[in-house]
């Protein structure tokens, strides 16, 4: 097993160090570990091309002479295997670290942590300044995240299984545009194929392993994308007004502003996103709450009751 | 022992390796490990790899380690620090958006470097990527502490299930996750009782000074209420209300509720959707709520 990362590593070494095309013999004749006859060898070579360019490293193809195609070279460049960064202040490591370390135990662990060590071989003193922050871990540690990220980065349509409303798995296939989370809840937004809009996805509703469908690059992600507007876009943009008890219904006046009070009630302007949800909202305030226009909002709590006193009737 | 790596994930740890060590000449094998989040001999069996690569099998590269310290020469071709994945990239947009969510406005200085950083490590992954906290971290700091040194602590809490909002004196005894919420499990001097608390709907919590806390944890003894329910709709949302339950077919299901205040809520704002079987008296109270409710609007 130690020989196969061997030989990775002195294949890496070799295309970066050398300073022209090197062909599939050069490699065969100087890297040790490409055994057996010239098929085996060539198989050996297609993987090993295949897991570097999986570890992110770009290898070139080329030839000596372009009017001569009959063998070509390989070769990596020094400056697409190097990161970007070129320094980073104190105060951008101290994030930085921070930053990575809220990951630990959870499903990026191990990638943050190669991020930060990568920080630490660019040369900033260990010792930057000490930030006054506690953030909150990041926990989730369900895998399909990481298959997502890279179907993300690589343009790739995925599908699962997704719990619908009626918690029955239905099949989804999306372009995957953005990761987030909000509140607790893990989010993926992409474009629906099939209602052919941009939705969002609950991670704790996929009801399959994420899988890849076709190529890499097969969608533009749309310019404007912004995944932290799309999880605020499910904000409140409606609203409604209502009449709720005095000291009652705690959790909607977070969304609301006070018109006016008389007696035991104040009336409040309620802002809300889904209809659906409101309606839910509002009753379980039982009698504390009273919904006073618009007037269709009104005719559909009634339908509601009448559906839960029909149902236990 | 933690799990073996795969050679591809070996193969890029060596390649980490060596300019990690070109900084880090004279690092003990114990640090090394530690840093790069494997086991001493994993560590052992990298540097034995390492050595046997170089440019050309005449021209390896130099590795001393014998002393317990790792020094490094002769591996200048590959002492470039890797690009950094997409995973690794968004793993630290997570982490700054997270630190700028804490933030608020304060330090603009801090807020800056992180913008800054974002644009420097890729601006077009940074806009795909979102987080923000659900508890504040000031609220999560001062809890811990008091898990930590088993001290008091008063909250204000807003009961959802009576819709009140009170204050009371609290023992922490742990935090739980379930279900995308954290709760927190402590005894509530209030209901003399093991009670627990959803951490987003506590919104004030400070240490207090009592002379003597010696609270004794009791079991959980709080009588439960089996209830029997048919969903006519929205079962994915019966599923995330109630997080243990028993299918009893036909879209029944059986549920055990502590609380049956909370229990006649959700059925009532479930719209239809779930309709309460058994026992009788919640069913008739679920009814009688609802009357209430529909005199409202007459």
């Amino acid at each position: 097993m130690s020989r196969k990362s061997e030989r990775l590593v002195n294949l890496t070494i070799a295309l970066l160090a050398t300073s022209r095309w090197l062909t599939k013999s050069d490699i065969y004749r100087t890297i040790e570990g490409y055994s057996g006859d010239l098929d085996a060898k060539e198989r050996m070579f297609e993987r090993d091309k295949e897991e570097l360019r999986n570890l992110g490293i770009e290898i070139e193809v080329g030839s000596f002479d372009p009017l001569f195609e009959d063998e070509v070279g390989y070769r990596i460049r020094p400056e697409k295997y190097k990161i970007q960064i070129s320094k980073l202040s104190e105060t951008q490591f101290s994030l930085i670290s921070l930053a990575t370390k809220m990951w630990r135990d959870a499903v990026l662990g191990s990638q943050a942590n190669t991020a930060l060590l990568k920080m630490k071989s660019l040369g900033i003193e260990s010792d930057a300044e000490e930030l006054p922050l506690n953030p909150q871990r990041l926990d989730v540690s369900d895998e399909n995240l990481l298959h997502i990220i890279d179907a993300i980065s690589s343009r790739k349509v995925i599908s699962f299984g997704y719990f619908n409303r009626d918690s029955i798995s239905q099949d989804r296939a999306i372009e995957p545009l953005g990761v987030g989370t909000k509140n607790g809840y893990w989010y993926v937004a992409g474009r629906d194929l099939d209602k052919r809009e941009i939705r969002l996805f609950r991670l704790d509703r996929f009801s399959s392993a994420v899988k890849d469908q076709g190529r890499a690059g097969a969608f533009e992600t749309p310019e404007d994308f912004v995944m932290s507007d799309l999880l605020k876009s499910q904000a409140r943009e409606k609203s409604c007004r209502i009449k709720v008890r005095t000291d009652k219904a705690h959790a909607l006046r977070k969304f609301s502003t006070v018109i006016s009070s008389e007696h035991d009630w104040d009336i409040l302007d309620l802002s809300y996103a889904s209809q659906d949800q409101l309606i839910r909202d509002l009753l379980w305030h039982r009698d504390d709450v009273v919904i006073v226009e618009p007037l269709e909002l009104v005719a559909d709590i009634k339908r509601a009751l009448e559906r839960i006193e029909a149902a236990h009737g | 022992m933690a799990k073996r790596s795969t050679p591809m994930e070996k193969a890029a740890r060596l390649l980490d390796l060596v300019p990690f060590l070109y900084k880090n000449q004279g690092i003990s094998i114990e640090m090394l490990a530690k840093e790069f989040g494997v086991d001493r001999d994993e560590i052992l069996s990298d540097l034995n790899t390492l050595w046997m690569c170089g440019e050309t099998r005449f021209d390896l590269i130099e590795l001393e380690f014998e002393s317990g310290y790792v020094y490094i020469r002769n591996a200048q071709a590959i002492n470039l620090v890797r690009s950094l994945s997409t995973q690794e990239m968004i793993s630290i947009f997570f982490g700054l958006d997270l630190i700028k969510d804490e933030l608020g406005t304060e330090r603009p200085d801090l807020l800056a470097e992180i913008e800054t950083l974002k644009s420097q490590i890729s601006p077009e992954l940074a806009t795909k990527v979102s987080a923000n906290h659900a508890v504040s971290a000031s609220l999560l700091e001062e809890i811990d502490k008091a898990i930590a040194s088993r001290s008091l602590l008063e909250i204000q809490y807003h009961s959802v299930a009576d819709d009140k909002k009170s204050t009371r004196v609290i023992s922490p005894i742990e935090k739980v996750r379930r279900d995308g919420h954290d709760f927190l499990t402590a005894f509530c001097t209030v209901a003399d009782s093991r009670r627990t608390f959803r951490l987003d709907r506590i919104s004030a919590a400070q240490s207090v000074d009592l002379s003597s806390p010696s609270i004794e944890v009791l079991d959980e003894k709080e009588l439960r209420t089996s209830v029997s329910l048919r969903i006519h709709g929205n079962a994915r949302l019966f599923k995330e209300t109630f997080d243990r339950f028993q299918e009893l077919g036909d879209d029944k299901y059986l549920v055990e509720v502590f609380n049956p205040t909370w229990l006649v809520r959700e059925i009532i704002a479930s719209a239809g959707d779930f309709e309460l079987l058994e026992p009788l008296n919640l069913r008739r109270e679920v009814s009688r709520q609802v009357r209430a409710i529909t005199s409202q609007y007459r």
